[in-house]
């Protein structure tokens, strides 16, 4: 019985990853029409799409920088290189991988040697072996889950149908240059009736770009269909350019349930602007469950527009602000049928001098009736050097809705502190602990290994050690 | 001196559906809807921000715009709801042998854009 | 029957320039309109320099400053092109007219404006003998012309109002009510205009309550007997509050104008040391409304209390923006908005509420409830905080929207009451707040009965006779 390494080796053999060839994959700094053509080229795209990427980017052209929300002002979109494929990912230690990753890999039961060699570690390995064992458990219920470039590819058809749909690139600028110049991202479709057992995670697509900047994807959840989609890790995600504009569209057709988590924590450095929308049909539900610790700037209101009757929709998001942070973000919920509901519930602490903005829209349209929304957002601000900003905007056209809207602002109770001190805890030991209460109605929407990694992180925000 | 330009069969637009047809060799994207069993004929994108409007909302008597939810009233295309201030232009509906055109100017179609 | 191929390049069909939502639907605000005011009064020369200065102002400003809230302003119902502002103001000071407005004993004073007649003024021996002054702004210049400068040439209105400005630039008719340190007026002091076609009617209103006085007034905005029917009129109305330390003001303003009236109300207040200022806001009338309302807390532990409801019904669009901010230290602000809508009647109601880093000891609070009681009205609502201070007693904001209380209407059909009525309890106890802090009894039971006669108006079965 060969020994599990020489398993592998063989295994590598069959994909060798030929280095003699060198390709030119990388565009030149800013980006005109030529980066654009280029982009598409480097990927040989169906001309369709190279159509769609010009076209977003005439509009991207058209539109001028957003003048609310974060600066934007310091981005410099000359200096950026916009298509950057690597070719091998890079020597990587056991203990770099996430902690969530590491548990993920236990409950697919695959043994620790081999663990090691999926997460990159050791010598050069071929990313194309990973990915083919993570597949075969899932192409055995029919679900698709790859990156966007290879399903545009592979399955033409559906990704054309709804690609673009969900978020034109009409829709921000940012959206625009997405829509020109994206690269990476994941693509996922559940079949009918199909309930993926396990959370699929953005970690296992490790072929292509893993965290691009101007990612995108599409995820179609099919009737019935139930599926729990993950992206991010606590690790703090150091970029090359400080640029990440992505995309993600979420159709959840009748009947479907679709929970998509995030955990972004950028370095601050980074402008983080992702436009995240899903559509809602008949008696489907759609989760957004959204922390922002990191970047610079975050610039994201994930969106739901609730088109089928008895359509859910559910947002629940946190944001810590620390020292040079703006996180701006918030939810859109559009109620376009009737007898939808709509629950949006954030959070956010901010702290030495960081701003956190809640920014949400409600509407309901004529023709939606029996509407029942509602919206709480609090904030807790632990310094005087932070501030917080609440922006709801509530429009409401029909006459039987039921919405309500609660809002506080407010800092840490000096008694709650008190009280814990007392009871042996430090003083931040105690502030923290207020904190994770705070935000447990986020933290208990996580998978467990990524709640404990969460908490661990607001933490470590809270004693500034991350930079 | 007015043309009409043929749409489509006046039984491809159910109650409550909307259609665009691209006249004048594919520059002039039309919207064909039936609202309250009326049948209205507007100008095919918004006139906040270009989008098609067929992949709008069509909700009670209006069309909303996905993108930014503008939202426009039927009889004279005017904006309801922000961002968008100008109106869809409308265009005269004719029917007649089953099939439904519009009865416009000559010249190219009409269209409010901001 | 198919499209001929016409490639010739005719010019579309002309169309009417349309006007942007957020473009004045008036263009008679000018320099020569405002110096003509100037020389018609023989003006001294701040005067002119107060309205040059407000001018360059209020032609520097687009109608809404905050970005916040540009998509919401919609001034197209408003159609104001035959409009021709009065050089002329009947401002040589009120004729004094013994009792002749409401019953004897009721108010403290009542200061009346109709269109181009000679205002008329009542004062309580009471009040003229603690020394209140409620007189014209023309009066107050001749009687007390230091005091008039100040408050004239007073520089805070909020920077970025157009509308303010548009009423400081061409007011040629004013009010000014002045109560002296320590004064507490005990019955109502009433301003009242008399507005409608044809007359355009730009006012200014001044309020100064020094250190520890204390007065309510009532402020009525109601249709002129002699206004032209079916026609548009502006009435743009600036109210400049005063309020010195620990002084107490209860304002009640009800705006009941006629169908075709727009409005501008701008105020703004500023709040002293231990001061406190209450508003009781009702919004009836009108065809366009565009209110905004600046409440500064500026002095250590003072107080503002605004409750307003806004009662829309046909095609009425009442636009309502609220900016209170608190600067000193234990501030506290409760603000409460109500609104019934029927028929097509939109409301905007837009909030923000800002705590200044100086602010500690905040308590802040904003509800925005609305009720749309018919399909094509439409709520909005923006309660927006921004906060500089964390240390607050609260910093909070509430918001609701729905239709009638299904358990309320059950519980007074269940005790016999028939359910149209049931409904009109509902909402006539939902707008209740507002009518209660109405200090004048007679100003309140006019309120109520207007507000019976709107919700008649639109529940009333079509073809059936109204009755009154």
């Amino acid at each position: 019985m060969s020994s599990t390494r020489d398993l592998v080796r063989d295994e590598r053999d069959q994909y060798a990853f030929h280095d003699d060839i060198v390709y030119l994959r990388e565009t030149k700094r800013g980006l005109t029409r030529e980066t654009v053509e280029e982009i598409s080229r480097f990927k040989d795209e169906p001309e369709w799409m190279l159509e769609f990427r010009l076209r977003a980017y005439d509009h991207f052209l058209k539109r001028k920088m957003p003048t609310w929300g974060g600066r934007l002002s310091d981005i410099d979109l000359d200096k950026i290189v916009y298509y950057r494929k690597p070719s091998e990912r890079e020597e990587k230690s056991w203990d770099d991988v996430p902690e969530q990753i590491k548990a993920t890999f236990e409950k697919l039961g695959i043994p620790e040697a081999e663990r090691k060699f999926l997460a990159g570690v050791g010598a050069q390995y071929d990313s194309e072996v990973v990915y083919h064992s993570v597949r075969e458990e899932l192409s055995k219920i029919g679900v698709v889950f790859m990156g966007t470039d290879q399903a545009m590819k592979e399955h033409p058809e559906i990704f054309r149908q709804y690609f673009g749909t969900v978020v034109p690139p009409e829709d921000n600028k940012f959206a625009a240059l997405n829509s020109a110049v994206w690269s990476g991202g994941s693509f996922v479709y559940v079949p009918k009736g199909v309930e993926v057992p396990l959370p699929l995670q953005a970690y296992f697509r490790i072929n292509g770009e893993n965290t691009g900047q101007f990612e995108r994807t599409l995820i179609v959840v099919d009737e019935g269909a139930k599926v729990h989609y993950i992206e991010g890790c606590t690790a703090p995600i150091y970029a090359t350019d400080s640029l990440h504009a992505a995309v993600v569209e979420v159709v959840a057709l009748a009947g479907s349930k679709v929970r998509y988590t995030t955990i972004q924590n950028w370095s601050n450095d980074v402008y983080n602007l992702v436009t995240k929308r899903a559509h809602a049909y008949a008696n489907s539900t759609v989760e957004w469950v959204d922390a922002n610790t990191g970047s610079r700037l975050t610039m994201k209101y994930p969106a739901i527009y609730l088109r089928g009757e008895g359509a859910r929709a559910e947002v629940i998001s946190v944001a810590v602000a620390g020292r040079g942070q703006h996180q701006d973000t918030g939810a859109k919920a559009v109620h376009l049928a009737p007898n939808t509901t709509s629950r949006i519930v954030s959070k956010s602490v901010s702290k030495d001098g960081g701003r956190a903005t809640y920014r949400g829209q409600l509407k309901v349209a004529p023709g939606a009736t029996g509407v029942t929304a509602s919206v709480r957002c609090d904030a807790l601000m632990l310094d005087d050097q932070s501030r917080s900003d609440t922006y709801p905007y509530i429009d409401i056209a029909e006459d039987d809705t039921t919405m309500t809207h609660e809002a506080t602002v407010g800092k840490i109770s000096a008694e709650q502190v008190f009280y814990l001190m007392s009871r042996g805890l430090t003083e931040n030991e105690a502030q923290n602990l207020i904190i994770q209460g705070f935000l447990e109605v986020f933290t208990k929407e996580l998978p467990m290994e990524y709640a404990i990694e969460f908490n661990r992180l607001v933490k470590l925000e809270m004693e500034g050690s991350l930079g | 001196m007015t043309r009409r330009i043929d749409l489509v069969a006046a039984d491809a637009v159910g109650e409550g559906e909307m259609q665009m047809v691209w006249t004048d060799g594919g520059a002039s994207p039309v919207l064909v809807l039936r609202s309250g069993g009326v049948l209205h004929a507007l100008q095919g994108t918004c006139s906040h921000e270009y989008f098609e409007l067929d992949r709008g909302f069509l909700t009670r008597g209006t069309v909303t715009c996905p993108l930014h939810l503008s939202r426009f009233e039927l009889d004279h295309g005017e904006p309801l709801d922000p961002p968008a201030d100008l109106p869809l232009a409308v265009y005269p509906i004719v029917e007649e042998d089953g099939r439904v055109f519009i009865e416009v100017p000559d010249g190219p179609l009409a269209v409010n854009e901001g | 029957m198919t499209e001929a191929a016409d490639t010739s390049n005719q010019a579309r069909p002309a169309r009417a320039p349309r006007r942007a939502p957020d473009d004045l639907p008036f263009s008679f605000i000018t320099a020569e309109l405002v110096a003509a005011i100037s020389d018609r009064h023989d003006e001294p020369a701040f005067m002119r320099d107060v309205r040059s200065a407000a001018l360059a102002r209020f032609e520097a400003l687009p109608v809404e400053a905050n970005r916040l809230y540009t998509p919401y302003v919609d001034l197209r119902a408003a159609s104001l092109d035959g409009a021709t502002p009065y050089a002329t103001a009947a401002d040589t000071g009120a004729v004094p007219v013994e009792g002749a407005h409401g019953p004897e004993g009721a108010t403290a004073g009542v200061l009346e404006f109709d269109g181009e007649a000679v205002p008329t003024a009542t004062i309580s021996a009471e009040a003229a003998a603690a020394g209140v002054r409620l007189m014209t702004l023309g009066q107050l210049a001749m009687t007390d012309y230091e005091r008039f400068k100040t408050l004239i040439a007073d520089p805070a209105l909020p920077e970025d109002d157009k509308l303010a400005w548009l009423a400081r630039a061409a007011w040629t008719q004013g009010a000014a009510l002045i109560v002296p340190a320590g004064v507490h007026v005990e019955r109502p002091i009433v301003i009242r205009w008399l507005v409608g076609a044809p007359r355009t009617q730009i006012a200014r209103t001044v309020i100064v309550l020094e250190d520890g006085a204390e007065a309510s007034v009532v402020e009525e905005l109601v249709p002129s007997g002699g206004a032209v029917p079916g026609a548009q009129a502006l009435l743009s109305l600036t109210t400049e509050i005063h309020l010195g330390a620990h002084a107490r003001l209860a304002l009640s303003s009800l705006q009941e104008t006629g169908p075709d009236q727009i409005v501008f109300q701008q105020r703004l207040a500023r709040i002293g040391e231990g001061a406190d200022l209450r508003w009781a806001l009702a919004q009836l009338g009108g065809r366009l409304v565009r209110s905004r309302v600046d409440n500064v807390l500026a002095g250590d532990r003072s107080t503002v209390e605004q409750v307003e409801i806004v009662f829309g019904a046909d095609d009425q669009l009442h636009d309502l923006t609220s900016y209170t901010r608190h600067i000193g230290r234990d501030t506290t602000g409760n603000l409460l908005s109500k609104g019934v809508l029927l028929d097509r009647a939109r409301s905007y109601m837009k909030g923000l509420i800002t705590i200044d880093k100086t602010a500690i000891g905040t308590d802040s609070f904003l509800g925005e409830f609305g009720m749309n009681l018919s399909k094509a009205a439409r709520a909005v609502a923006i309660p927006s905080l921004e906060i500089d201070q964390p240390d607050c007693r609260r910093a909070a904001h509430s918001s609701s929207v729905g239709p009638i209380d299904e358990s309320q209407l059950f519980y007074l059909e269940s005790r016999g009451i028939d359910p149209l009525e049931a409904r009109k309890f509902i909402v006539l106890g939902f707008l209740e707040p507002v009518v209660a802090r109405v200090a004048l009894e007679d100003a309140r039971d006019r309120l109520r009965e207007a507000l019976e006669v709107k919700w008649a108006a639109g529940f009333e079965p079509a073809g059936t006779a109204t009755a009154a």
